[in-house]
């Protein structure tokens, strides 16, 4: 693997010298490419209350292509699917060098607070929110309670 | 939040390096812009700005650098005075930050030379550490091509004398005596021959 490069390392430091309120990201000890990151769920959300751990990955040509991110954590979600990846247009076609780990994870984290059953990744769960919202969010508050909650 | 940094690059968040302008006004060093990728794999001539997504065509990009990289070379070197005579040539990295600051007209900066950090203010041309605004220094700037034959002896780079480069075997005053790379180690405090000097640009200046 090539030298780390200095853009990364500086994010690191910046990440850790003013952490984000409700986001956690480390390096692994292993791997500085390699993130673990905890989002705790948004107020008046479904996933209030919930930790939700996530994998980022920064690939060899970051930052002029997106880092990869993925839920490990299950969440009931219209634009995560069940293998966690995420439908969001930055991580995608709208990815901008300026972006960074930090804004990456605070989309994330409005994600949460604002599904978008019109652009959906989870088919079925798309569909539940767009037709039965209220059964959909007693799903996601469920999925919460189950599988994000600090001692599971 | 962080500030916002005016000399920054925000691609590779480093002090500007031959920054281009674009036309919505946003700044990147010239190699970060250029490789940004496309909207499309086909279509590379144009690309769209890392900050507010406004396209821009890459044939643009040479013109619009903010740096003048004409024929004459153009390149401006700052320097700091010696204890008791002299200049001494600001590093290279910190002598880009000067330099992005210089044009973008700020007042004064604090910079970061080896864990202490300086003062320059540009109105007054001095530098000063900010625990000792009493242990004041001249600044200058001068284009490179003129320091060659220039008015005032300049000693090396930083602390690093350049004729010292030339014999290995004496030990290094700069390397133990102090950590501070400001300090200045008097000894000879002679100036250089025009050989000496081109030799000091020709490493730390490369520019295509």
């Amino acid at each position: 693997m090539a030298a780390l490069p200095r853009r990364i390392i500086k994010e690191t430091q910046r990440l850790m010298q003013e952490p984000v309120p409700g986001i956690s990201a480390v390096p692994d000890e292993s791997n500085a490419r390699y993130f673990h990151v905890i989002v705790t769920g948004p107020e008046d959300s479904p996933f209030e209350g919930g930790l939700f751990k996530l994998e980022l990955f920064l690939p060899e040509d970051y930052p002029m292509s997106a880092p990869k991110v993925r839920f490990i954590t299950k969440i009931y979600h219209p634009n995560i699917d069940r293998l966690g990846r995420i439908c969001l247009d930055i991580l995608k076609d709208k990815w901008s060098p300026a972006l960074q780990i930090r804004t990456v994870l605070l989309s994330i984290q409005a994600l949460l607070s604002a599904p978008n059953p019109d652009d959906p990744l989870a088919n079925d769960v798309a569909e539940l929110w767009k037709v039965n919202e209220a059964e959909a969010i007693r799903n996601a508050k469920e999925w919460t309670q189950r599988y994000a909650m600090e001692d599971n | 939040m962080e500030e916002e940094n005016l000399s920054e690059c925000p691609i590779c968040l480093q002090p500007l390096l031959y920054p281009v302008k674009l036309p919505c006004n946003h700044r990147f060093c010239f190699l970060c812009i250029k490789g940004i990728r496309g909207p499309t794999q086909t279509n590379q001539t144009t690309k769209t700005c890392a900050m507010c997504r406004q396209p821009f065509s890459i044939e643009l990009l040479e013109q619009n650098l903010e740096m003048n990289l004409d024929s004459k070379n153009k390149v401006f070197k700052w320097f700091y005075e010696g204890k008791t005579s002299g200049y001494w040539a600001f590093d290279e990295r910190s002598n880009l930050e000067l330099e992005n600051a210089f044009h973008d007209k700020k007042d004064k900066i604090v910079i970061s030379i080896a864990g202490f950090s300086y003062c320059i203010d540009f109105v007054r041309l001095i530098q000063y550490p900010i625990n000792h605004p009493e242990r004041v220094r001249k600044i200058k700037r001068c284009e490179e091509l003129n320091t060659e034959n220039g008015d005032f002896k300049i000693k090396g780079i930083a602390g690093l004398r350049v004729s010292e480069r030339t014999t290995t075997t004496q030990p290094s005053s700069t390397s133990s005596s102090s950590s501070n790379t400001n300090d200045d180690n008097e000894a000879s405090g002679t100036g250089l021959t025009d050989q000496e000097l081109s030799q000091v640009f020709s490493e730390s200046l490369q520019l295509k």
